[in-house]
């Protein structure tokens, strides 16, 4: 199965540990099912830890946050890491308002998840 | 909210005017409605943040109607209505009406679904409800749905604020 970069996923790479798929531009109902598709494709390799750059990220719906729920379960299914990093103020209040805060674990840098 | 409790607003001559918006229902609408309503948030007189909030909740109204209303037909007609308006306490806010001729739904169903329970979707109307002043869906009889929106800035000192401010 490909791991290409597609869509609202810019590029996949591999640091440390973790596998780090970079996210971009404006995440909502019309590219949030690209997206489905792009994590399913890098979750069905099973990474350990799974760091997604947010700092690309200009806008989320609930749709595209629905859709990083749907991976975070995907992940810990297998018992795997997910965490996100470099979230705008703008991208970090669509998680606060929906409470998703507490849900995700949300970094500052890559560092942070991968040392 | 009863129509005897609810705060009076009146349009006023805001520097837009009344703008509005005829798309049909695909997702590939929904960042030009963005760009139009931020840009007439601002204009009107929104910080970044609000405007931004406002934003954020027309387009879960936009893409719930092209959701559950059309069930992703595309090519149905939605009106985007905005217009300034002025509460009695000479606060001025954006009246959003969002009209559409899609499936009629229940409005007792039309609520916020425990956010305790982690699953993907069911987010939007909690997002409409958290950052809109005030949300009156109705049925007209002439078929589709009404929903009426009002959205004054929130103040720098307001902590009931559910949008957080941003960092300068």
């Amino acid at each position: 199965m490909s791991t290409e970069p597609s869509g609202p996923v810019r590029s996949i790479s591999r640091v440390g540990s973790a596998t780090v798929a970079e996210l971009m531009g404006e995440i909502d109902m019309r590219c949030a099912p690209e997206l489905r598709e792009a994590m399913s494709r890098i979750v069905a390799e099973r990474p350990k830890v799974l760091a997604l750059n947010m700092g690309g990220v200009n806008y989320i719906d609930s749709t595209g946050l629905g859709t990083l729920v749907y991976v975070l379960r995907q992940v810990g299914g297998y018992r795997g890491r997910m965490a996100l990093f470099g979230l705008s103020p703008t991208v970090r209040g669509a998680f606060e308002i929906t409470k998703l805060l507490s849900v995700f674990e949300i970094r500052e840098t890559l560092e942070e998840i991968a040392k | 909210m009863t129509p005897s409790t609810r705060p009076i607003a009146e349009p006023v001559a805001g520097a837009c005017g009344r703008v509005e918006l005829n798309i049909t229902s695909t997702p590939h609408s929904l960042p030009v409605v963005r760009a139009a309503v931020e840009r007439m948030a601002r204009t009107e007189g929104f910080s970044e943040t609000d405007a931004h909030a406002l934003t954020w909740a027309i387009d879960e109204a936009l893409s719930n109607v092209i959701r559950h209303g059309y069930q992703n037909q595309p090519n149905q007609p939605i009106t985007v209505s905005l217009e300034a308006v002025r509460a009695a306490d000479g606060r001025t806010g954006l009246s959003v009406i969002i009209r559409d001729m899609g499936r009629q739904v229940d409005l007792e169903s039309i609520q916020s679904r425990d956010l305790d329970e982690i699953r993907p979707g069911g987010l939007g109307v909690h997002v409409i409800r958290s950052i809109m002043d005030e949300v009156e869906y109705s049925c007209p009889p002439e078929g589709g749905m009404k929903l009426k929106m009002l959205k004054y800035p929130v103040r720098p000192s307001d902590p009931s604020s559910p949008v957080p401010r941003k960092e300068s």
